[in-house]
C-alpha cells in the first residue's frame, strides 16, 4: 500500500485518513449532493490520491451509511435521511450528558475555560455540534477516544442534514449556555448533565419517560 | 456479520470484502489469529483465495472495531487484549445502555421484566458455575432486552459494534481484564429490580453503582483530553 512519508512526524495521518476527511466534509456541506455519483478518478485528481487510498476511503465512508456502494449502480452519495440524523442526534445527547456528568468534575480550568469560551460565539446548532462546536470541545475534554469515534460517526449525519435542510436544526435560543457555562465552570457534573438533556430532549424524536422528567426537576 | 453499510446490499449477494470480514472477526473471536500476531496482505490473499482490494476493505473495518492496528509505517497486527481499550469500550457501552434504561423504565412495555428476568438467571447460573464467557454473554443479553427494544437504529448499530469489541475483550483467558462478577451480578440484580418496580429512581442510581468502577478506572488511569 503506497504509504505516503509523513510531512509532520508529531502526527502522522495516512492518506486514506485525508482523503477520508476532504470527501465527509465534502458530503457534510453539500458541496457533494445526495444521490451524486461519486467517480473513482475524479476524485483521485480531486484529492490528488492514488485509487487505493480512495477506495478505502470510499469504503469507510459506506460503513458509516454517507455513501451507497450499490452492484451495478455505482457509488452515490447518501440520500438525506432526517430519520437517521433525527436517531443520531438522540445519541449524542446521551453521549454528552453522561460523559460530561462522570469528567466535569475534574475538569482543568483551562478546559472549563475552552467549553466556556466556544460557548460565548454560538449562533447557530451546528456551532455546538460541528468539530470544534461546545459540544466538541466537551468531547475533547472527555478523553475516550472510542467516545469520540461514536461521536465522529454521528455526528456528520446530524451536520449534513442540517446544511442541506436547515427546517431540520433545532433552534439554540431554548439551550440555557449561560446555566451551561457556570456549572461547567463549577465542575458541577449533575448540572451540566441536566441543561444538556433539556436540550436535547426537548428536540429529541424518541419518546421520553419519567426519568427524563426528574432529571429537568433537579435545575 | 451484520454492519453499518450492509443494508445498502441486496439480498443474497455477498461481497467478497465481507466474507473477507467475515472470516477474518471469527480467527479473531476463536483466538486461531492471537493478538500481537501480524498479518500480511499476501498471507491473507493466499489464505482466504482472494484479491488484495477486498481483504484491504476487510482489515480497515476491523481496525475500526479497534480488533486489528494499522499505522502509516508499520506492520499490521491483530490488536492486543488492552485494559485501557476495554475500559474505554465499557464506558461508551455504559451509556448505551443508561439511554435505553431511561427510555424504556416508566413506559410498562409487555415484557420486558420477564425477558430481563431471563436474562439475569443466566448471569446468575454462570456465577454459581464460574463461567465467564457465560457471565458476559448474559450481560450482553440482558442490556440488549432494552437496546433493541427503544427502536433507534442508530443504537442497534452501535452497540452491534461495541458488543463485539467486548465480547473479545472479556472472552475467556483475558487476564488483562479482571472482571468483579459479583459486582456485575448486583449490577444486573438491581437494574431488574428497579423495573420490577418501575423505579426510574431506583434505576438511575443501579447504573451509576455498576459503572462506578468503570468511570473511576477511567478517570484515574485511561482518560486521555485532547486539551490540557
Amino acid at each position: 500500500m503506497p504509504i505516503p512519508k509523513p510531512t509532520r512526524p508529531a502526527k502522522r495521518l495516512l492518506l486514506r485518513d485525508v482523503v477520508f476527511a476532504k470527501l465527509r466534509d465534502a458530503i457534510v456541506s453539500g458541496e457533494l449532493r445526495p444521490g451524486e455519483t461519486i467517480n473513482e478518478s475524479e476524485v483521485e485528481a480531486w484529492a490528488n490520491a492514488s485509487r487505493t487510498p480512495v477506495r478505502e476511503a470510499i469504503d469507510r465512508l459506506a460503513a458509516v451509511g454517507l455513501i451507497d456502494v450499490l452492484p451495478q449502480r455505482g457509488t452515490l452519495v447518501a440520500e438525506l435521511d432526517p430519520a437517521r440524523a433525527a436517531s443520531a442526534f438522540s445519541l449524542l445527547g446521551e453521549l454528552l450528558a453522561v460523559s460530561s456528568r462522570v469528567v466535569v468534575p475534574v475538569s482543568t480550568s483551562s478546559q472549563r475555560n475552552a467549553i466556556a469560551r466556544r460557548a460565548r460565539t454560538v449562533r447557530s446548532a451546528a456551532d455546538l455540534v460541528a468539530p470544534d462546536g461546545v459540544f466538541d470541545v466537551v468531547v475533547g475534554v472527555v478523553g475516550n477516544s472510542r467516545l469520540r469515534q461514536a461521536w465522529d460517526e454521528l455526528a456528520p449525519h446530524v451536520l449534513r442534514t442540517w446544511a442541506i435542510a436547515p427546517e431540520h436544526a433545532p433552534a439554540v435560543d431554548d439551550l440555557d449556555l449561560d446555566t451551561l457555562v457556570a456549572a461547567v465552570t463549577d465542575g458541577d457534573g449533575d448540572r451540566v448533565e441536566s441543561v444538556i438533556r433539556r436540550w436535547f430532549d426537548a428536540h429529541d424524536p424518541h419518546p421520553r419517560t419519567a426519568l427524563d422528567a426528574v432529571a429537568k426537576e433537579t435545575i | 456479520m451484520p454492519l453499518p453499510g450492509a443494508a445498502a446490499q441486496p439480498a443474497g449477494r455477498t461481497f467478497l470484502r465481507d466474507r473477507a470480514y467475515d472470516a477474518l472477526f471469527e480467527a479473531i473471536q476463536t483466538n486461531q489469529l492471537v493478538p500481537g500476531e501480524v498479518l500480511r496482505d499476501e498471507e491473507l490473499m493466499d489464505w482466504l483465495g482472494m484479491s488484495r482490494t477486498p481483504i484491504r476493505h476487510a482489515l480497515i473495518r476491523l481496525a475500526e472495531s479497534g480488533l486489528i492496528e494499522m499505522a502509516a509505517g508499520r506492520q499490521t497486527t491483530v490488536a492486543e487484549l488492552a485494559p485501557d481499550r476495554t475500559n474505554r469500550a465499557l464506558f461508551v457501552s455504559g451509556i448505551f445502555n443508561e439511554y435505553a434504561v431511561r427510555r424504556l423504565i416508566g413506559t410498562r412495555a409487555d415484557g420486558i421484566v420477564d425477558d430481563l428476568a431471563v436474562q439475569r438467571a443466566e448471569v446468575q447460573a454462570g456465577v454459581e458455575n464460574g463461567d465467564g464467557p457465560r457471565i458476559a454473554r448474559g450481560i450482553g443479553a440482558f442490556f440488549d432486552v432494552l437496546t433493541t427494544r427503544v427502536g433507534n437504529p442508530e443504537l442497534d448499530r452501535q452497540v452491534r459494534r461495541i458488543d463485539a469489541e467486548l465480547a473479545r475483550f472479556l472472552a475467556p483467558g483475558d487476564a488483562a481484564t479482571p472482571v468483579d462478577v459479583e459486582w456485575l451480578w448486583h449490577g444486573v440484580e438491581a437494574v431488574h429490580d428497579a423495573f420490577v418496580a418501575d423505579d426510574p429512581d431506583a434505576a438511575r442510581e443501579a447504573l451509576r453503582e455498576l459503572y462506578r468502577p468503570t468511570h473511576g478506572n477511567f478517570l484515574e488511569r485511561f482518560r486521555e483530553p485532547e486539551i490540557d
